[in-house]
């Protein structure tokens, strides 16, 4: 492109951007390009043409000499800075955009023409009176992205001190702001702006470190050398928690985009103004409030997507597998809200390198590091007390991230007046640890730690602990532009154990662990616009150690007991291209492949065919050695999806998942437990398969800040494990005999309308799902509901959730939830009967009938600290209330037997409006 | 296990009971489908065989209804039937002893007086197990101080490897004080003008001091040892009394009943054993409706409660009372009041002139009415001056001087003293 003058003050225009997002303007596009005979003129629009830059400039800018140069897989910078390493021209990078701009100050050898065309911009140079032209021509040199410089340059004068004065604006609002501080932070000098944005500093020569802060606005963190008096003007961006929206990133147009069908996506500033429940910020109680996504119930463990059961989901913390992201029972997640990036749930079309559950993969990474400077956050609320630090190590290279949270629920416990609750114990924490590490442009380096740990001691004789700990190393690398690989290890571990320690006949500790290992390869090839294509293997070692019980003491009258332990080795390898056919068509083809082997040492039963399975009718025990393959599945699993355009706006998606998990939950209860235990696939038990149909319309609108989706889901799965009545899965050798298995169904339509800006924002989402199991057998006692498909104890047809939230000014918002479901189904009593002389309770068919409907509206309201200039710390206050209508929700209804009379309870877990009120503060 | 993670559910929840709550709900009682419950375990022991069966009731009833008029018979795999007759409501038995022998099947027949069939899966006697040694031994168990019963099973098991125990106790009680007199009001008139009625004292004749209760046990008693490192049962815990319990106040015996189970009947009884505890808050086992062996043949969807079981039994007695154990005499388990009724006495400070009301409901109005410890006479002068006897009643609570009113006088068959 080439400009005549007039055009010049889009480049001013561009150059004000540029002063506040300069960190974020950079190409990393890799290029290839060979320069025979031609002058830079030609280069440039040789350039131009093979990528996608926009450059601006002056034709006559350059001379017309001629030269030869090649350039391999570099980038644009590389290129631009040898091509213009002996001219006076210098050059930003925005977004697509390139401009080259002049310096007629220090060089000489300037084209003949120079002056008579910039000169108009010089004449108008007047201190008084900051515009465009002069900030251009002050702050043109720029030695590298972040650097700039001010004055004429002049050697001999650096020792001098010198004035700068401007004025700062917000970005968005274009307006100025007033009070800002701006912090020669090298110098230790200071300034504010006045009234209408304006500041004046007097600073001495050379390298100056602008900072400015102001409670929310991002801080800004400039290098700036004065060579003479000069202008410099700040454009600062207000921050995300002064807007304090609820965003729910979808890179703007992604959702219509791409072509994955089902996913959602929830960041972590989305949560701050929902109402919390005793205080916490919970992602995945936000995810909840989305189409697809549901618990049992208000306090319940697990997560079922789309109809699926709670040991479906495969939720990463950094690439590696948490086995329970909640404490206290699902009252409370256990991800730190402030260390958190993002999450992302796939539920309907799965990336293929993710498997190994049937229903949904929930990827949590932790937000990247601020390498610039040290920062902080936490809270303190009425249960738990957060704080997560920020820490550079080596400035924009290496940083670490530190976050605790813990809660002092012990010391309340202590308060209540009442023997057995003071007795108790109660006792939660989590830690995380992230460190990012830019080696170089081409080699990243990330590393998370993670422990969570849970205690309880609720009557004095039982301990029951359980632990969460994760560890994950990832490292990026970059072989050129168009290939680039990610190598991650991952390791979680899972434990329980239950300590009894009341009457010492009886005194034992129960243990549980599982521990998985990961290692994955995965690539990147970007082969053209048409094609891109992702990569990988990954195999993954389990190692389950099902239970071991140990008396405590002598006297003990139980037997030291130990389950054998699982061991089983997953790999896969897959490969998906993302293939656009037109502008209006794209496809994402995907194919996986699992290979699962089961794994000695151990023994395993052989039944008798063709009568039901139990320890009367095992035929042989087999012995395997260690590392020997006892049973092996595999199975191909097909990824597709595609989208296409129908308006610029709106798009259609549909998608066909295939998912085998070889990992099951082992839970006779209607709802999960964290003393659930994991079980791996095996010559008795066969790995879980599901494929899903999906279809989506999904339309924006109103410039991106509508989104409008319809999705609806078919799935069918196979294999799933479910229990015989009174099953007994803790500590048993021959669990395979207390196991069903059957066939799911599940189908629904999702509906999700979002408001993303705006004072008023938030969502509507709406879902009509059913989720069904069918427990069919040739032998009657292995029958559920005569082997006809009945309803799930999670299947909740309606589920309808408005999250609203309404920005007041800058320093108040309020937000509220309404929540309705469809009651859970339960199995009913029925009627009595006597057996031996005793009174028994005979049971409807399961989940026959349902327990009343749930809903629960929630309001809060955040305050924002002062905007006072001189304070420690930014913060805010939430004040909300939790169930204001004091709706009575049952959790469970269950069936007590008193002296033959049975009566019916309701269990509620939050029948009172619950308020709460949190301090947060950042740094 | 499982108990003790609802008992934890169930503190846990307490404990955030300042928010949470438990509340009485409506229950939902007209789901009521009647279904059919069968019981029957056929012995090896030569005896008349037993088939219970009874119709499920309803939540808020407390009784079954019987099945009357039905036709039941166990054929067995040497094409023997056994025909049962109603011999009280719903309960059949053979008409002829027979006993279940090993190695041949059995299968259990019902047609209904509605006409509805069903039939049981063939079943066969368990393999063979004897109780060894039954005892009991002093122990403190869940900080309760008492006498524990414990059973041993033969040395080797073999193929025996599922039991279901029912015991039952029968315990010699003596009321503190002899009853020799009845005492009876005849001749009552309540109206509120003129309320009357005679004293009718006589000599008794039936044996009230001494008495014999039997219970059974609540909850079905199961054990397996499949997960025992030997093939034997050693100090099975069968019953537990407290020190305190006035079973042992005198005389104590325990009858142990062992019942070999085949699997399959082992499962069933245990799962309905585990759902009838159906008390828990927030880990809910999944309830359900638990299949048997027996079937209904026009419809295999109908529910049909029970299971049809063949089983190897072997039973054991012993007798002990307290001061085998070297403990304390058991207090009586009820509270004697001896209140003497004074036909003299004349004063309404206590708003029963003559005491008159005080009989009147101590004999007529509570239940078990109470009982005449004595009656004696002493002389006074009437109105006319005439020497008349006026009767003073020394009335006691009935549990204390009969104890039938609680037990009963029959001295069991088996009873050895």
């Amino acid at each position: 492109m080439i400009l005549n003058i007039k055009n010049l003050k889009y480049i001013f225009f561009f150059i004000i951007l540029f002063i506040s997002q300069v960190l974020f303007a950079q190409g990393n596009r890799k290029i290839t390009i060979q320069f025979e005979n031609t002058n830079l003129t030609e280069a440039i629009i040789e350039l131009e043409k093979t990528t996608n830059f926009n450059f601006f400039f002056l034709e006559n800018w350059f001379e017309p000499t001629k030269f030869s140069k090649t350039y391999k897989e570099v980038k644009i910078e590389t290129i631009l800075k040898d091509l213009l390493q002996n001219t006076s021209i210098n050059f930003f990078l925005y977004d697509n955009k390139i401009i080259l701009t002049k310096n007629n100050i220090i060089h000489t050898d300037l084209p003949i023409n120079y002056f008579d065309k910039v000169k108009p911009s010089e004449n108008i140079r007047d201190r008084n009176s900051p515009i465009f032209q002069k900030e251009y021509l002050s702050n043109n040199k720029f030695t590298d992205e972040s650097l700039i410089t001010i004055g004429r340059e002049d050697k001999e004068a650096i020792s001098s001190k010198y004035t700068i004065s401007g004025y700062v604006k917000s970005v968005s609002t274009h307006e100025p702001i007033k009070g800002l501080k701006i912090l020669i932070t090298n110098k230790n000098i200071k300034t504010y702006t006045n009234a209408k944005g304006y500041y004046s500093i007097t600073v001495p020569g050379g390298l100056n470190i602008f900072n400015t802060s102001a409670s929310g606005h991002k801080d800004l963190h400039k290098k700036v050398i004065v060579y003479g008096n000069g202008t410099f003007n700040i454009i600062v961006q207000e921050t995300v928690e002064e807007l304090g929206e609820v965003v729910i990133i979808s890179n703007k147009e992604d959702n219509i985009r791409k072509a994955v069908v089902g996913i959602t996506r929830i960041d972590i500033k989305g949560v701050k103004n929902i109402p919390l429940i005793l205080g916490e910020r919970d992602l995945l109680k936000i995810a909840t409030t989305m189409p697809g996504i549901k618990t049992a119930g208000e306090s319940s463990l697990g997560y079922n997507v789309r109809g699926g059961k709670a040991d479906q989901n495969l939720i990463l913390l950094d690439n590696a597998v948490m086995y329970n992201p909640s404490h206290f029972f699902g009252i409370f997640s256990a991800i730190n809200p402030y260390s958190t990036g993002d999450v992302a749930i796939y539920k309907g079309t799965i990336p293929v390198e993710f498997g190994g559950r049937l229903s949904s993969v929930i990827d949590i990474s932790t937000k990247e590091v601020e390498k610039a400077k040290f920062s902080g956050q936490g809270n303190i609320g009425p249960v738990t007390g957060n704080l997560t630090l920020e820490i550079p190590i080596i400035e924009d290279k290496t940083a670490l991230l530190v976050g605790g949270r813990s809660t002092y629920s012990d010391w309340i416990l202590k308060k209540i007046p009442d023997e057995s609750i003071k007795n108790s114990q109660v006792s939660f924490f989590d830690g995380i640890m992230r460190f990012d590490s830019e080696i170089n442009k081409k080699n990243k380096l990330k590393a998370t730690a993670y422990y969570s740990r849970d205690q309880f001691s609720i009557s004095s004789d039982s301990i029951y602990k359980y632990s969460n700990r994760l560890a994950s190393l990832e490292w990026n690398h970059d072989f050129n532009s168009k290939n680039k690989s990610t190598f991650q290890v991952s390791n979680s571990q899972y434990k329980f154990s239950i300590i009894h320690d009341g009457d010492f006949s009886k005194d034992f500790n129960l243990n549980f662990n599982i521990d998985e290992t990961q290692l994955k390869f995965k690539f990147k090839y970007l082969h053209s616009k048409k094609h891109q294509i992702d990569y990988g293997i990954s195999s993954k070692l389990y190692v389950i150690l099902p239970g071991e019980i140990t008396p405590l003491s002598n006297e003990s009258t139980i037997e030291h007991k130990i389950i054998e332990k699982e061991k089983a080795i997953e790999s896969t390898v897959f490969v998906s291209d993302v293939f656009k056919i037109n502008d209006k068509l794209l496809f994402n083809l995907g194919l996986r492949y699992s290979l699962y082997a089961f794994l000695g040492e151990g023994t395993q039963n052989i039944y008798a065919p063709n009568i039901p399975i139990s320890t009367e009718t095992i035929l042989e025990t087999i012995h395997y050695k260690n590392n020997e393959v006892i049973k092996t599945y595999g199975a191909p699993e097909i990824r597709v999806s595609a989208r296409y355009f129908i308006t610029p706006n709106t798009s259609i998606k549909g998608g066909y998942n295939n998912t085998t998990q070889y990992i099951h939950m082992l839970s006779g209860n209607t709802t999960a437990s964290p003393v659930d235990t994991w079980k791996l696939s095996n010559l008795n038990t066969k790995p879980q398969k599901s494929n899903q149909y999906s279809v989506g319309l999904f339309k924006n609108s109103g410039d991106n800040d509508y989104e409008i989706s319809l999705e609806g889901y078919y799935k069918e799965m196979q294999d799933i494990l479910d229990f015989k009545v009174g099953a007994e899965l803790i500590l048993n050798e021959n669990i395979e005999t207390e196991l069903l298995s059957g066939k799911g169904k599940a189908y629904g339509i999702e509906v999700l309308l979002k408001k993303k800006n705006g004072r008023l924002n938030g969502w509507i989402g709406y879902s009509y799902s059913r989720s069904f199991l069918k427990l069919e057998s040739d032998f009657l006692t292995n029958q559920v509901n005569n082997g006809d498909f009945f309803p799930t104890n999670y299947d909740k047809p309606h589920d309808l959730s408005v999250i609203a939230n309404y920005k007041l000014t800058k320093r108040f918002s309020f937000s509220s939830n309404f929540i309705y479901q469809t009651g859970r189904p339960i199995t009913y009593p029925i009627g009595k009967y006597e057996y031996g002389g005793i009174e028994h309770v005979l049971y409807s068919d399961r989940n026959k009938f349902r327990i009343p409907d749930y809903y629960r509206f929630d309001v809060g309201v955040n305050i924002e600290g002062n905007h006072k200039i001189k304070k420690l710390a930014h913060s805010f206050i939430n004040i909300s209330v939790y169930n204001v209508l004091g709706r009575n929700n049952p959790y469970s209804i269950f069936f007590v037997n008193d002296k033959g009379v049975i009566k019916a309870y309701k269990t509620s877990i939050f029948s009172i409006p619950i308020p709460t009120i949190t301090y947060n503060f950042k740094f | 296990m499982k108990n003790h993670i609802k008992y934890f559910f169930t503190i846990l929840f307490s404990s955030l009971s300042v928010v949470s709550c438990t509340e009485p709900y409506k229950l939902e009682t007209n789901l009521f489908k009647d279904a059919l419950v069968i019981e029957s375990t056929i012995t090896n022991e030569l005896d008349n065989q037993k088939v219970k069966i009874t119709h499920i009731y309803r939540l808020e009833n407390n009784e079954p209804s019987m099945e009357n008029n039905a036709q039941v018979w166990i054929e067995d795999g040497n094409h023997n039937s056994y025909h049962f007759s109603e011999n009280e409501p719903g309960v059949y038995i053979s008409d002829n002893v027979f006993k279940a022998i090993p190695n041949v099947s059995y299968k259990l027949f019902i047609t209904t007086s509605e006409g509805k069939r069903y039939e049981s899966r063939e079943e066969y006697l368990p393999p063979e197990a004897e109780i060894k040694n039954l005892y009991a031994e002093k122990e403190t168990i869940q900080g309760g101080f008492g006498i524990q019963v414990y059973i041993d099973s033969n040395e080797d098991l073999g193929d025996a490897k599922y039991f279901r125990y029912e015991y039952e106790e029968t315990f010699k009680i003596i009321t503190p004080f002899t009853i020799t007199e009845n005492i009876e009001l005849v001749n009552i008139n309540t109206s509120p003008s003129s309320f009357s009625y005679d004293v009718l004292v006589s000599p008794s004749e039936e044996e009230k001091q001494v008495g014999y209760s039997t219970n059974s046990q609540e909850k079905i008693i199961q054990t397996s040892t499949i997960s025992f490192s030997e093939n034997n049962i050693i100090k099975f815990p069968v019953r537990f009394m407290d020190m305190n319990n006035y079973a042992l106040r005198e005389r104590y015996s325990i009858l142990v009943k062992q019942y070999v189970q085949s699997y399959d009947s082992y499962d069933f009884y245990k799962t309905i054993n585990d759902l009838g505890s159906i008390e828990s808050l927030l880990i809910e086992n999944q309830p359900g409706y638990v299949r048997g062996n027996i079937y209904s043949v026009n419809d295999n969807k109908e529910k049909v409660v029970g299971f049809f079981d063949v089983s190897y039994i072997s039973k054991k007695r012993i007798y002990f009372n307290y001061a085998d154990f070297n403990l304390h005499q058991p207090e009586y388990p009820y509270r004697c009041q001896i209140d003497t009724l004074d036909y003299t006495d004349n004063t309404t400070s206590d708003f029963d002139r003559n005491d008159r009301t005080t009989m009147y409901s101590s004999l007529i109005l509570k239940t078990p009415p109470c009982e005449l410890l004595s009656v004696s006479y002493y002389e006074a002068l009437d109105a006319d001056g005439n020497i008349i006897l006026i009767p003073l009643y020394i009335l006691l609570t009935a549990e204390c001087g009969n104890c039938t009113s609680f037990s009963s006088n029959i001295k069991p068959a088996f009873w050895e003293d």
